[in-house]
């Protein structure tokens, strides 16, 4: 018997489809057209019918033994196949589109965005340097020349622990916890490099400068020579003088080149990164310049437009419009270029991965259609990937084509290229949807077209 | 109703009706029976049947 609910769901469909002037004949000796010749609306005419007395009607004349027999054939046959296309698609379709999935996300990984074709080396001045103890520490030389290196110099041995306590300058927490961070910054590269300069391995004017200024601290406090130093009390404390007044000097030369710097906003550093692409500028400076409104973009767009940067920059509107235009611009043709690589990658890796997987099957000898060779196989697969390709335009979802590819050379003689096909843009409409209810849907639209193909649609010509 | 009208309903209730049953024998034997957290029933499988047959009878109608 005609379920009335179904009835019930299918008058907002009648109404759009006769709207249409789309008529709907089941096509002979098939399921659907058996079923439907059990419950003709013969016999109704078109003036009394309603929905209501046609849905009366239909029930009536369907109540025969007939109607449920062919139904619940219909249903057995249908259940019987559909679930073997179902066990089929999961059990062997799937992980094999899986596992050919993988290798592609794996081959594209590298591809995966668009990096900035520039770095920034910010060169900050070591806190220490900043502090007060440490500013007023090397004002000591600013009434005295500078000397002339000695050349390397050798005070003895020193143990990191011992550079870290001889480089406190006064009871100053925070300046000591800060020359103690600097010095074992980096796998304790300051305290190497000064214990290189102290046992005579380093001249103090290769030193980092950022080292200068704990070098002149630890160089002061060396008051007595170790023990066992082949050296006078006097040549000691004049080879200490003479390296405490380097770099004494030099780091007092680095304070008042920040200050200037930053009074200035003089941003790029005497000392540049040589690695290509890479701006160098002045920590502090580039900080304050933030502040201002200045930023990273329009630092690239200046670079782009092949000019360094100046102060009057900051309030020039049309600078500033110029440099973050230059900034776009490159994205833009950037972005064009990565697309364009990428599409081309993208269908490499496709062609690769598919490749590689025919290839495999060959080897294991589990080819699933009968007669077929690597050869034949590749050649399918190629003609289809061309096809897919063939309009540069058109972006295609790659997991979809590896989808086709594989269920179209391996399970063609299959439905499995249908359901595959009606699980992805289910998941792709409805993305938050568990992968059971993905399958209870597609289990739905698939038997919808089933049945669609047993219905012969036309439409009324006007 | 129009003549289209009644020729089509019994070819719509029955494709539905069709659809429904076997999805609900594959259902209740393979897969998960409810849909957005809402169990699906005889009466609802028939909804959700229409829908999606108004989907591929759309497809085919332009095709």
């Amino acid at each position: 018997m005609l379920d009335p609910n179904a009835i019930a769901a299918a008058v907002g469909l009648n109404q759009k489809y006769a709207g249409l002037g789309v008529s709907l004949t089941p096509i002979p000796d098939t399921p659907l057209s058996m079923i439907c010749r059990e419950c003709p609306s013969v016999g109704l005419s078109t003036e009394s019918a309603t929905y209501e007395v046609a849905s009366t009607h239909l029930v009536d004349v369907s109540r025969g033994e007939e109607h449920a027999q062919l139904m619940a054939q219909s249903v057995e046959l249908a259940s019987g196949a559909v679930r073997r296309t179902l066990d089929f698609t999961r059990n062997t379709v799937y992980p094999h589109i899986r596992r050919v999935v993988e290798k592609y996300t794996t081959a594209m990984a590298s591809l995966a965005s668009c990096p900035l074709p520039y770095d920034l080396d910010a060169q900050y001045v070591p806190e220490v340097y900043r502090l007060a103890p440490g500013r007023s520490f090397v004002e000591q030389w600013e009434s005295t020349p500078r000397a002339s290196s000695p050349g390397v110099q050798n005070f003895g041995n020193y143990s990191p622990e011992e550079i870290i306590s001889l480089s406190k300058l006064t009871d100053d927490g925070d300046f000591n916890s800060s020359m103690k961070e600097l010095l074992e910054a980096r796998n304790g590269e300051g305290v190497n490099l000064i214990t290189q300069v102290l046992d005579g391995r380093m001249d103090v004017e290769k030193l980092p400068t950022e080292y200068v200024l704990p070098l002149a601290i630890v160089i002061k406090n060396i008051e007595m020579p170790k023990e066992g130093l082949q050296t006078t009390v006097a040549s000691y404390n004049n080879a200490r003088a003479l390296i405490a007044n380097i770099a004494g000097h030099r780091a007092l030369g680095a304070i008042r080149q920040a200050d200037t710097a930053f009074k200035n906003l003089s941003l790029y550093p005497v000392v540049t990164s040589a690695k290509p692409g890479c701006i160098s500028v002045n920590g502090e400076v580039w900080s304050e310049l933030l502040e201002q409104k200045f930023s990273l973009e329009m630092l690239i767009g200046n670079e782009i437009l092949g000019r360094k940067f100046r102060g009057a920059q900051l309030n020039d509107a049309d600078a500033r419009e110029a440099m973050l235009s230059a900034y776009e611009g490159d994205k833009a043709r950037r972005q064009a270029a990565h697309e364009l690589n990428k599409k081309v990658a993208e269908r490499a890796a496709v062609q690769n991965v598919l490749r590689d997987d025919i290839k495999c099957v060959a080897e294991c000898g589990e080819f699933t259609v009968e007669g077929d060779t690597y050869d034949k196989a590749w050649g399918r697969l190629r003609d289809f990937i061309d096809a897919v390709y063939k309009n540069q335009f058109v972006q295609h979802d790659p997991v979809m084509v590896i989808s086709a590819a594989i269920c179209l050379v391996w399970y063609g003689h299959t439905d499995a290229a249908r359901v595959v096909d009606i699980m992805y843009t289910i998941e792709k409409e409805q993305p938050s949807l568990p992968p059971s209810q993905v399958a209870t849907l597609a289990t739905l639209k698939y038997l919808c077209v089933w049945v669609t193909s047993q219905i012969t649609v036309s439409v009324a010509q006007h | 109703m129009t003549p289209t009208e009644l020729n089509n309903l019994p070819v719509l209730a029955n494709a539905i009706q069709l659809v429904s049953e076997v999805a609900l024998n594959v259902i209740g034997n393979d897969i998960a029976a409810e849909v957005d957290g809402a169990k699906v029933t005889q009466a609802s499988v028939k909804t959700l049947a229409a829908a999606y047959l108004n989907q591929t009878l759309a497809e085919k109608t332009n095709a």
